[in-house]
């Protein structure tokens, strides 16, 4: 039944037009940086080498399909919030802007079973915008660019051989997975209160914005309030590209994205198990 | 009182014509062992322990040919010192230069001499450096490099099967830039490298191939090749 269900909720989303714009954009922008690349690549690689190469013979393919698929998504990783928050604003809102809310509950599935399942179609909508990123920045990059060391220009270089590479890649992407999701739990439970998509979008964007925002200023107590807000924990998958990876930084931050997650989506079950439906 | 003062500046003139003879004939010898070496191949195994630079152990290609060509060759990733590994002491040793044998050192229960050289004119870019040398098989074992910018790099060498022509099995090159003076109106590195650093690169050779031959088109830089030939063609 609930295969049913997650196979219904996925159809409904990739059946509106705004599904594919994160792909779309992800897209369009690395195919822009991919193409700038492969004509200039050499002066890019050449400024990020200055200094090394005054002191330092270098040899090896640089500029190669791992570092574009790092800096790619290093560049792209601020887009993911919104191409989620499209589609997971409307996953309940939609529903009463349509007029379909009483003819789903009206079905003999419970009110759990259609919840848990657009959580799910949500959760492989996430994953499948992040395996489209994948494979546009990684995949096709190692086609156009060959194989290579992995260059990280981050509190000085990193190099990380071929084979040390892909599951760097792959612990990072089940990072922003989870960051991602977290998105998406609060977009759903924003989505819960109104019966109209674009509110729970704007909210959701300006509250990531806000906290990006607030979390920057130079100030004792924004520097206080740091720890406690959770876009300050979505970046930590840069940490995987580094030699002394911190797995305590990395507990916490699982920790504290999942947590969030996981309050986001139990209030929305309860809004949603008592919500007097009237449309 | 006078003639005692004359005689010790004549004794002091002559020991020091004495150590500056006995560190030219070391010198002298060694150059002869260099300058048998027109050209050579090798493999490298590079270990690299900086505090900027972080990274896995690198196989390469090194080639050499007189006077000064250099090529660091590797499908992989490789990264060496200019500092050090295209170290040709002839570039020391032919500069217009004061050598000094300033003394003795024990290294592994062996007597070394250590000679002090000092450039005589502002071109050469170093402000002095020591040679620890093996003054029975005339092998450099230690160059201690202070630069202009005040950088030093001491660069230690192992022998094993080319003594023959001094070379190495093994290079430790220690770079300390730790006081280096930038100049701050031309800062020249970028943001990720650091203007003071320090570290340890261990490069160990294997195969040496001496006097083989090696063609120049070898040390054509590829990116060079690429951009002649796009000339060519317009």
């Amino acid at each position: 039944m609930l295969y049913n269900l997650v196979n219904i909720e996925l159809l409904k989303i990739f059946k509106k037009w705004r599904s594919y714009l994160g792909y779309l954009g992800i897209g369009v922008i690395v195919a822009i940086v991919q193409v700038n690349l492969y004509l200039h690549g050499d002066s890019y690689v050449n400024h990020l080498t200055r200094g090394l190469s005054e002191n330092f013979f270098i040899s090896g393919n640089l500029l190669n399909g791992y570092l574009i698929a790092h800096l790619i998504l290093t560049a792209l990783f601020n887009l993911f919030p919104l191409s989620i928050v499209l589609i997971a604003g409307e996953i309940l809102a939609g529903e009463a802007t349509a007029g379909t809310y009483r003819l789903i509950i009206t079905r003999p599935v419970s009110r759990l079973q259609i919840l848990t399942s657009k959580i799910i179609a949500g959760a492989v909508y996430t994953f499948s915008i992040l395996l489209w990123m994948f494979i546009v920045s990684c995949i096709i990059s190692l086609f156009v660019f060959g194989s290579g060391e992995l260059f990280i220009f981050e509190n000085g270089i990193s190099v990380f051989a071929q084979d040390d590479i892909l599951w760097r890649f792959a612990l990072s992407y089940s990072h922003i997975f989870l960051s991602m999701m977290l998105v998406f739990s609060l977009s759903m439970l924003f989505s819960s209160f109104v019966e109209n998509a674009i509110g729970p979008i704007i909210a959701v964007m300006s509250i990531l914005i806000v906290m990006v925002i607030v979390s920057q200023l130079p100030f004792d107590f924004t520097q206080t309030i740091k720890p406690y807000i959770f876009t300050n924990y979505m970046s930590d998958w840069h940490t995987f590209f580094s030699y002394d990876i911190d797995w305590n930084l990395i507990q916490k931050s699982v920790l504290v994205l999942g947590g969030h997650s996981i309050i986001f989506i139990i209030a929305t079950i309860i809004i949603f198990l008592r919500k007097d439906i009237l449309t | 009182m006078k003639k005692s003062i004359l005689s010790f500046l004549i004794f002091f003139s002559i020991i020091n014509f004495a150590q500056k003879n006995n560190a030219d004939k070391l010198i002298s010898r060694i150059k002869d062992k260099i300058n048998k070496v027109d050209n050579y191949s090798s493999e490298v195994e590079i270990s690299v322990k900086m505090d900027f630079l972080k990274m896995p152990k690198s196989k390469a290609e090194v080639f050499f040919k007189k006077p000064d060509k250099f090529k660091l060759h590797s499908e992989k990733f490789a990264i060496l010192p200019r500092a050090g590994i295209d170290f040709n002491p002839q570039k020391i040793l032919d500069n217009d230069f004061t050598s000094e044998l300033i003394g003795d050192t024990l290294i592994d229960n062996k007597k070394l001499s250590v000679i002090k050289i000092t450039p005589n004119v502002d071109s050469i870019k170093f402000k002095s450096a020591k040679l620890v040398i093996d003054p029975t098989e005339f092998l450099i074992v230690k160059i201690i490099l202070s630069t202009e910018q005040n950088a030093n790099i001491t660069t230690n060498f192992l022998y094993s099967d080319q003594k023959e022509f001094a070379l190495p099995s093994e290079i430790k090159i220690i770079l300390d830039f730790s006081q280096i003076e930038e100049d701050e109106k031309n800062p020249k590195r970028g943001k990720t490298i650091p203007s003071n650093f320090k570290g340890a690169i261990t490069i160990n050779y294997s195969n040496y191939k001496v006097n083989q031959g090696i063609d120049d088109s070898i040390f054509i830089d590829e990116k060079e090749e690429e951009n002649d030939n796009s000339k060519n063609k317009k």
